[in-house]
């Protein structure tokens, strides 16, 4: 009985504060609760209006989509080339991984207005050196309705790619050599060493890097929040913003409640959905016994 | 690897925009001059590595030059990468360090300040709307308490998940993993709701029942704290708690099973062996939650906006983020933004430079981050 004694107060934090919101938010999506009043029960008002009368709904979800379509790829990609490229015993190669991690380390906002900087599209760095300096047109990723999504991304990319590439690191790191030696003695090349025995080696840690990613890019906030605040044209206005809009700036919680609710409910999807594809795609490596 | 060097001292020294002037090939010199660079990069690296590597020239062709060859790729890449990856902390720093009407110069382009502006750092602790020193012993006192809170719970839990045996104890840890689901707005919206005072739900269905609702009639009682930045922490029901107690736990699993069967035989409760056999044995972990936590509050930017309402309250991460807007002034004053983004970048950059072992360890632990 002692194991119960040392989770419960996890057990206690728990209830409070990860069940009970999600009961609470849950419940409050069919009231209609402005905070000072006690909740007024609604019925499914708020997912009518949601689902028929908010073009800011459909608007935000699918700017959502779009990024987290952008991004997750992204991540995936560079995130392993990265780590195959540091995967090495050169010298100096441990510098140049610090040095790829160094973005992850500095704080979201700091990275944030860093890049507001680096991307205006007057002054900005990126336009000096490709526009000026080499005569490459740039898009004018802040002000652009267009460019303003693949900007957020880039950002994500810079300040996240340290993750993925430790990620990727550590699995490429746990592929048995004798594979690799088995495979050249069946005369295999570089590309098909990549193809059959790394890609499946470390299909779990891509698994991985894609869940993360869905469950993590889908809330999107700080970012848009400091670089564009939604704008241009509403073409930032991510899922979390919206939501955030319609809870802390105009305080409709119950509405915001039921935007929350549907948030929960794709986030959850998302991931069963994965965990499905998982199973049929993901090579699980067996223990020898 | 030379020449890039070579052609960014130019740059940065050089300190104009070099595109425009039409040259007699028909390209502009920008164009030029970056086909020329990239040339002579991969010319200098090549033959400078496949020299460097070896006393004797080697023969041409075989497999050790290709080696060598595929080596110079990769250093070429490595290098080529990393300008990308240091590029925006470059800018940061060195922006910081400009006067005004510097950061607005187009013709020439700054690269570099003409002289430093280390004034600019001072200047920051003088500004009226925000009194920065009460901000960084806001940040780390937020910082520290959430420290504590994480290591410890994430120590005890992970304990109980690890090493001691109850009914249900898989099903509750996937739970514990579950949670990570969850997205944060769901967590903050009610939490916003109990800690501003405004449970009328709460007060009209329990008041009667409970007496403990009488905290809640003053409506405001944790309105403008930092509890709901730091409660939550401290049973293990944060945005990340779950993910230090996945850390904590799988490191307990390592610890030998003798150990802690020793300490049974001895008599010793189970509460004295995890504080006196496995809590020494597990430095390394509470190291690497310890430093994963710091740098998550140290940023934490949308708990610190929705809960501290009032400027003397703020964080650094808040304070930071009022720079994108403009402040009264007709202009963004990107000088003092980037001052203040190498001020809050400071102190963590330090910590990796000291425990980079624990951070990667930490991450590549848990999977999961940011």
């Amino acid at each position: 009985m002692w194991g119960f004694v040392f989770i419960s107060p996890w057990v206690l934090g728990f209830v409070v504060f990860s069940l009970g919101p999600t009961v609470a938010i849950i419940a409050w999506g069919f009231t209609e609760y402005d905070i000072l009043q006690a909740p007024k029960f609604a019925g499914l008002e708020n997912y009518v209006e949601i689902f028929t009368d908010d073009e800011k709904f459909l608007k935000s979800l699918a700017n959502t989509a779009i990024y987290v379509g952008l991004l997750v790829p992204c991540q995936v990609v560079i995130g392993f080339l990265l780590a195959v490229l540091v995967n090495t015993k050169l010298p100096l190669a441990s510098i140049f991984r610090a040095f790829y991690f160094l973005p992850t380390i500095m704080p979201l906002v700091v990275a944030s207005i860093v890049w507001a900087w680096v991307l205006q599209p007057e002054l900005g760095l990126l336009k000096f050196l490709l526009e000026d300096t080499m005569g490459i047109p740039t898009p004018r990723f802040m002000v652009d309705e267009y460019w303003s999504k693949p900007g957020i991304v880039i950002l994500t990319v810079w300040s996240s790619i340290g993750v993925q590439m430790i990620l990727f690191l550590a699995a490429l790191q746990a592929v048995p050599p004798h594979l690799y030696e088995a495979a050249e003695i069946d005369g295999a090349g570089p590309l098909r060493k990549m193809l059959h025995v790394t890609i499946p080696l470390v299909s779990p840690t891509i698994f991985l890097v894609i869940i993360i990613g869905i469950i993590n890019s889908f809330q999107v906030f700080t970012t848009a929040f400091v670089l564009t605040q939604g704008g241009p044209l509403d073409s930032t206005l991510f899922y979390v913003l919206y939501l955030w809009r319609k809870a802390f700036v105009s305080f409709e919680f119950g509405y915001a409640s039921a935007l929350a609710t549907i948030l929960f409910f794709i986030i959850m999807c998302l991931t069963a959905l994965s965990f499905w594809v998982s199973r049929r795609l993901v090579h699980y490596e067996q223990p020898e016994s | 690897m030379i020449a890039t060097l070579l052609w960014l001292g130019l740059v940065v020294f050089g300190g104009r925009a070099i595109g425009d002037q039409p040259t007699p090939l028909g390209v502009t010199s920008g164009e030029l001059l970056w086909t020329i660079v990239i040339a002579a990069n991969w010319i200098l690296d090549i033959s400078g590595l496949a020299w460097l590597a070896s006393p004797r020239i080697p023969k041409w062709g075989g497999p050790r030059l290709q080696r060598r060859l595929a080596s110079a790729i990769r250093y070429q890449l490595m290098i080529g990468i990393s300008v990308l990856a240091l590029i925006p902390i470059f800018w940061m720093v060195s922006t910081s360090l400009k006067t005004l009407p510097e950061t607005y110069e187009v013709e020439p382009y700054l690269l570099l300040p003409r002289e430093p502006q280390w004034g600019n750092y001072p200047f920051l602790f003088t500004f009226e709307r925000f009194n920065v020193l009460q901000l960084f012993k806001n940040t780390s006192l937020m910082t520290v308490f959430n420290l504590v809170a994480n290591v410890g719970i994430a120590a005890f839990v992970g304990y109980g998940f690890a090493r001691l045996r109850f009914p249900g104890r898989n099903l509750l840890f996937l739970l514990v993993l579950s949670s990570l689901m969850v997205p944060f707005i769901v967590r903050i919206i009610p939490l916003f709701v109990l800690f501003s005072g405004n449970t009328y739900i709460l007060q009209d269905q329990l008041g009667q029942v409970f007496s403990w609702t009488i905290f809640f009639e003053s409506r405001s009682w944790a309105q403008n704290t930092y509890l709901p930045l730091v409660v939550p922490e401290f049973f293990g029901a944060a945005g990340s708690s779950a993910l230090y107690i996945f850390i904590m736990r799988q490191y307990f699993l390592t610890i030998p099973h003798e150990l802690i069967e020793a300490g049974r035989v001895d008599g010793a409760s189970e509460f004295a062996i995890w504080r006196r056999i496995v809590l020494p044995q597990a430095t390394p972990a509470m190291v690497a939650v310890a430093i994963l936590s710091l740098q998550g509050s140290w940023g934490a930017f949308i708990e610190p906006l929705i809960f501290l309402r009032k400027v003397d309250l703020h964080t650094l991460s808040i304070w930071l983020s009022s720079f994108r807007s403009v402040q009264g002034e007709s202009v963004i004053q990107w000088q003092y933004g980037m001052a203040g983004g190498v001020l809050v970048t400071l102190p963590v950059f330090i910590l990796f430079l000291l425990f980079q072992r624990y951070f990667i360890a930490g991450i590549s632990l848990s999977g999961i981050k940011g």
